[in-house]
């Protein structure tokens, strides 16, 4: 028997979060949840990890802090060094003080530059990119559970009508895709 | 993701806008010029960037407000609370401009006594008069409830803030510049037709970029203020619950 995909409305994130809590006790398959804004402790519900952006972040820091020792090693050291209101610039360690503003900035550009990217990237988004959602109240006021309908799909309909859904939408699985 | 990554970036752009001001500060505060070799200039100048960068805010929000008829989204309150900050902020920036007075004077150094005297009361008095009164004096009118809820006070306030930094960045640089160790150095500042062209072409330049971003961009984040709609709105969804 060939199984159906839902699309489940609902009107309000609490609701929305507590149809999840149950439709997960009963161990039903959840694709995707279309949300207006970004709900709170919906990740939680829905046992999704959790994010390793900052752990990213920091590795990326650590990246433009080398790229900005090794950069200012180059110009104001190895390439041409300076006397600079009597302080010569010949040693990195003695004259690493003025180049604390340019290491501190440079960690901060790439750590947030680089962080935003893999945001964009992981979360598959670019300019111009056609928008995914299936329903385009998600945009407005509405919160969408794309799911699987499962073996009898009256008793889901029953059981997802008492969870507080708004209306419930079959979409045909096009097998031959598959 | 998308919370923790504003997380993140609020995070390291905060320690960046003390970074970034304090670093500023230095680039006058290292030098042996009377008027800039000041160890006040780093907490001035964050607080003189938070002062000015409220205020054009402020200037640009009213505008927009109005503009893209967004005034059940930016309340009146939001104005008012900013009205405080730039109060409160621009109280500091008082305390630090009669701190370098004091400390000009308790230093016992005799040219950076001339320097502030010279700086209040020489020839460009009437710039240092103007960056007292608009950026000290005239937020103190934000204690009154009545004016600081007035858009009209609110936008007049702002402007005159504006200024009021410029005038302060005009007697930091000017006033310390027109007065040297050599009497022969001594001079007037004369703008030339570059200085009031970089001047003008600087308020263009911005001027561009926001008008290109208010239109490209939705001007306030929507996602993010319905997510604030709705925590504000338990109250009412308790209310409306507690009838059924």
């Amino acid at each position: 028997m060939s199984k159906n995909n839902l699309h489940v409305l609902f009107d309000d994130d609490d609701i929305l979060l507590n149809a999840i809590k149950k439709i997960k006790e009963k161990k039903y398959h959840i694709n995707e949840v279309y949300t207006p804004f970004p709900v709170h402790g919906l990740d939680k519900a829905l046992g999704l990890k959790p994010t390793r952006i900052s752990i990213l972040a920091f590795i990326y820091g650590c990246i433009g802090f080398t790229v900005a020792v090794l950069m200012m090693n180059y110009i104001m050291i190895d390439d041409w060094p300076q006397n600079i209101g009597g302080k010569p610039s010949f040693s990195f360690i003695e004259n690493m003080p003025a180049f604390v503003p340019i290491m501190f900035e440079m960690t901060v550009f790439f750590a947030a530059h680089l962080m935003v990217l893999t945001f964009y990237m992981r979360s598959k988004l670019w300019p111009f990119k056609k928008a995914e959602n299936p329903n385009i109240l998600t945009t407005d006021n509405m919160f969408l559970i794309d799911m699987e309908s499962g073996d009898n799909l009256n008793k889901m309909k029953v059981f997802l009508k008492k969870t507080g859904a708004v209306s419930i939408e079959v979409i045909e699985r096009d097998d031959s895709e598959k | 993701m998308s919370i923790e990554v504003s997380l993140v970036l609020a995070g390291l752009a905060t320690p960046l806008v003390l970074s970034v001001h304090t670093i500023v500060s230095y680039d006058f505060a290292t030098s042996v010029i009377p008027g800039w070799h000041t160890t006040i200039f780093p907490p001035y100048f964050v607080a003189g960037a938070i002062f000015s960068g409220f205020a054009m805010v402020q200037t640009l929000l009213i505008i927009m407000r109005k503009v893209s008829r967004l005034e059940s989204y930016i309340t009146l309150q939001h104005i008012e609370l900013m009205n405080i900050i730039i109060m409160i902020t621009g109280s500091i920036v008082g305390c630090a401009y009669i701190t370098e007075l004091f400390i000009a004077w308790y230093s016992g150094v005799e040219y950076e006594q001339y320097a502030f005297l010279n700086r209040a009361t020489g020839p460009y008095w009437w710039a240092y008069f103007f960056m007292m009164t608009f950026n000290v004096v005239s937020p103190q009118i934000m204690w009154f409830k009545k004016l600081r809820t007035s858009l009209i006070v609110s936008f007049i306030i702002s402007i005159v803030v504006n200024i009021g930094m410029w005038f302060e960045r005009f007697v930091i640089i000017v006033t310390s510049l027109h007065r040297d160790f050599l009497p022969s150095s001594l001079t007037m500042f004369s703008p030339t037709f570059i200085d009031i062209g970089i001047f003008i072409g600087s308020i263009g330049f911005f001027l561009l970029l926001f008008l290109l971003y208010a239109r490209s961009f939705p001007v306030i984040a929507q996602a993010e203020v319905k997510s604030i709609l709705k925590s504000s709105g338990e109250n009412y969804k308790k209310l409306r619950d507690s009838h059924e």
